[in-house]
């Protein structure tokens, strides 16, 4: 019911507009009319040159407002688009220039490893930077902490030795055995050990005084890391990026 | 000067006030001079009503209708009786002197009122510019050119306030012509 009666009062509202609307529209048909009758009195009537002056003056000055308004819009789209352009362009040389930089420290990094110099390399852990160049041994480190060059490398028989130093007397030694029916065995007297996962092989960490020595089996073969200046977590990632030769 | 605007052949290039001003210059500034009776009042009065049709250009689709026409006119005469007034020191006489001072509290129009009266729009109109034509011209105004009360009070120079007053009682004019019946612009 209250539905009903605001959509009554709705319908008289429109109602009443439409009729006013309907008054004012025959209220503007009278004033046309009663100038139409009228015709012959203003048709012939001399409108003061004055006010042909003012009406070119005023209509200049809003064609030139209305010119200015025009340029003023135009001005600032322009200035949008050179503005985003601008920024676009920005961007791409940033990119361009960063894309640059990386491919100009690879070119560094692959000169310097013709010469099995090895510097760090954490940003191309796929490439075999650090490896000596007719290196066929089954691992290679894919990351090599900093200051640390290869000073010695074998391999034979599946089995294979790669030594570093740094310079300070530190080294750290990465091997592996390869043996099927190998199980790992390691002497943890005197040596603080903890067990930590590389990928998802459990591992043994060691450590006695600056030894530490990291112990696990990746493809049935004993991998081993021995380093007398390296952190734990250092060691740890050493491990992580051990990478196999294709 | 005219002239030289006339001279514009390329009805095209021509922008809408200028248009306007072209075409009905001549007869509003009768519809003014009519009213104030002086060369230079409707003059201003003319200069005053373009200033301001400038703002509510928009509003103008066509500019050789009857709905532009009468639009212009209603503004110029609106503008023009207010000049006349502000000169004269008049202070307009309002519906409820010839009325009663209860003649506008009830606007209400029924529906059957309505609907018997809508093909006398014609009279009703006629009555209610008799009676004031302001009141006529502030409802096709508000109604038929569907003008906000701030913009009508803009072009013809009042407040949004007395606006809605008089509109208030255009509506009580015009009920009570219906409620009199349409001899009463005859009377």
């Amino acid at each position: 019911m209250k539905h009903n009666s605001i959509m009554d009062q709705n319908h008289s509202l429109e109602l009443e507009k439409n009729f006013l609307k309907h008054i004012g529209y025959e209220h503007g048909n009278l004033l046309c009319d009663e100038l139409d009758q009228k015709e012959a009195e203003w048709r012939d009537l001399k409108t003061p040159e004055s006010l042909d002056r003012w009406f070119y003056q005023f209509h200049k000055k809003y064609k030139r407002r209305i010119q200015r308004r025009k340029f003023t819009s135009s001005f600032i789209k322009k200035a949008a688009i050179i503005l985003l352009a601008f920024l676009g362009i920005q961007a791409m040389l940033i990119t361009t220039v960063e894309a640059y930089r990386f491919r100009f420290f690879d070119t560094i990094i692959n000169f310097t490893s013709k010469f099995t110099q090895i510097d760090f390399v954490e940003n191309e852990p796929d490439d075999m930077v650090n490896l000596p160049k007719d290196w066929a041994g089954k691992y290679y480190l894919s990351y090599i902490p900093e200051g640390y060059q290869l000073v010695n490398s074998e391999f034979e028989h599946g089995n294979g030795y790669l030594k570093y130093e740094n310079g300070l007397g530190e080294v750290f030694r990465f091997f592996w055995i390869s043996g099927e029916s190998t199980t790992l065995r390691t002497d943890s007297d005197d040596k603080d050990m903890k067990k930590v996962m590389i990928h998802d092989e459990e591992a043994f960490l060691l450590k006695k005084d600056k030894m530490i020595n990291l112990h696990w089996i990746l493809n049935q073969d004993i991998l081993t890391l021995e380093a007398t200046g390296l952190r734990n977590n250092e060691i740890i990632k050493v491990a992580e990026k051990i990478k196999q030769l294709k | 000067m005219l002239a030289i605007l006339l001279m514009i052949d390329d009805r095209e290039k021509r922008d809408k006030l200028e248009e306007l001003y072209i075409t009905y210059h001549k007869e509003l500034f009768f519809v003014a001079f009519q009213i104030l009776k002086d060369y230079y009042d409707a003059e201003d009065v003319i200069q005053t009503a373009f200033v301001k049709i400038i703002k509510h250009l928009d509003k103008i689709s066509k500019i050789k209708c009857k709905k532009t026409r009468a639009y212009l006119v209603i503004i110029v005469r609106n503008l023009s009786y207010d000049r006349y007034n502000e000169k004269k020191k008049i202070i307009t006489k309002d519906f409820s002197e010839e009325f009663g001072e209860d003649a506008y509290k009830d606007t209400d129009i029924s529906l059957e009122q309505y609907v018997l009266n809508l093909e006398k729009g014609k009279e009703l109109a006629a009555a209610l510019n008799k009676i004031n034509p302001s009141y006529a011209d502030i409802l096709t105004l508000r109604y038929f050119y569907e003008l906000s009360n701030p913009e009508i009070g803009e072009l013809i120079n009042l407040s949004s306030d007395l606006v809605s007053v008089r509109l208030h009682r255009a509506k009580a004019a015009l009920k009570k012509i219906l409620s009199k019946g349409w001899d009463y612009n005859e009377t």
